[in-house]
């Protein structure tokens, strides 16, 4: 096991043999490319700044409607089940709006991020599995109501 | 730049200001091309890299939280953009391939110059032995210590970046740093 000590022994050898990397030839992106990149980043600013207010929108749309959805929902179930044991139905619509941010979230940060979120050791498939899971697991409840 | 600077350019940023995007392409640009263009091995995918990584930015900047430094966060895109590039590439069986990372500032190598000085010679041939040197080491490796080099962020800033022990960036420095200086000497 590495102590502190140790650690910072070597931190300095390595930050003295990185000297080494100064010899690496200098680079330069091309003015052509750097000038493409320019533009390509200003007009997908532009596109952003257009679609922020409307992605706002879709998600409070979204959100009406998966409310009255939940409300016509609730109500048809309730007038059709009077059973004694019936759920809590408070607990059951949170948990079921709970899910429902849990997929928004996971869905506006698939669109806006795409996998480089900064997390390595996340593998994007198995991400996407647990995604698409849990809309399903939202639609089942949704069902069940 | 200083703190203060960089802090209202980054503010104009995340509300997508076109102009203050544009500065961070030109201030940062240079030091991710060089990343990229070491990681990928050639310059038409350091290109596209270089692009993307931006582009990305310009998404995402919203969800930036400019608590830590703003280096940690740009590095990491492009980083794993690189990453992403070399697994695909591996998975199609393209891996391996640096068609020109140990040139300078130019597509290919320059060319030697007749009348250069013999110093300057030695030094660009040095330079471009180092370069060859680099695209040799395991990916992991080179990572770190192109990280280091460019990005100019702590070990440990890197080691966080990674999610990597701060001990194990270091011992993949260390080896590295150590490979790289053998093979230059057996070289002379």
């Amino acid at each position: 096991m590495i102590m502190d000590g140790d650690l910072h022994g070597l931190e300095r050898t390595v930050e003295r043999e990185m000297g080494l990397l100064r010899g690496l030839p200098d680079v330069a992106p091309r003015p052509e490319c750097l000038a493409r990149v320019q533009a390509a980043v200003r007009a997908e600013a532009l596109r952003a700044a257009r679609r922020g207010p409307l992605r706002r929108w879709v998600r409070v749309a979204s959100g009406v409607a998966a409310a009255a959805a939940l409300v016509f929902g609730w109500t048809t179930w309730s007038r059709a089940t009077r059973g004694p044991a019936l759920p809590d139905p408070e607990a059951v619509v949170a948990e079921w709006a709970a899910a429902l941010d849990e997929s928004n979230y996971c869905l506006r940060q698939l669109t806006t991020s795409g996998w480089a979120r900064g997390d390595a050791t996340r593998d994007a498939a198995a991400e996407l599995d647990e995604l698409l899971q849990g809309l399903d697991d939202s639609f089942e409840r949704f069902e069940g109501l | 730049m200083d703190r203060t600077g960089l802090d209202e350019l980054l503010r104009r940023a995340r509300q997508r200001d076109a102009d203050a995007l544009g500065r961070l392409v030109e201030l940062y640009s240079p030091r991710v091309f060089g990343l990229v263009y070491r990681l990928a091995g050639s310059r038409d995918a350091a290109e596209d890299l270089l692009q993307e990584t931006f582009l990305r930015v310009v998404r995402v900047i919203g969800e930036y939280e400019h608590v830590g430094k703003f280096e940690a966060w740009l590095f990491r895109i492009a980083a794993n953009l690189a990453r992403d590039r070399a697994r695909k590439r591996q998975r199609r069986g393209e891996g391996g391939v640096h068609d020109d990372a140990n040139g300078a500032t130019s597509a290919r190598p320059a060319p030697a110059v007749a009348d250069e000085p013999a110093e300057a010679l030695e030094r660009r041939e040095a330079g471009e032995r180092l370069a060859a040197g680099l695209q040799r080491l395991p990916d992991a490796d080179r990572e770190i210590i192109l990280l280091r080099h460019y990005s100019e962020l702590s070990f440990r800033e890197i080691a966080d970046l990674l999610h990597v022990p701060l001990g194990t960036a270091l011992a993949r420095a260390h080896r590295a740093l150590q490979r790289l200086r053998r093979e230059l000497s057996a070289e002379e």
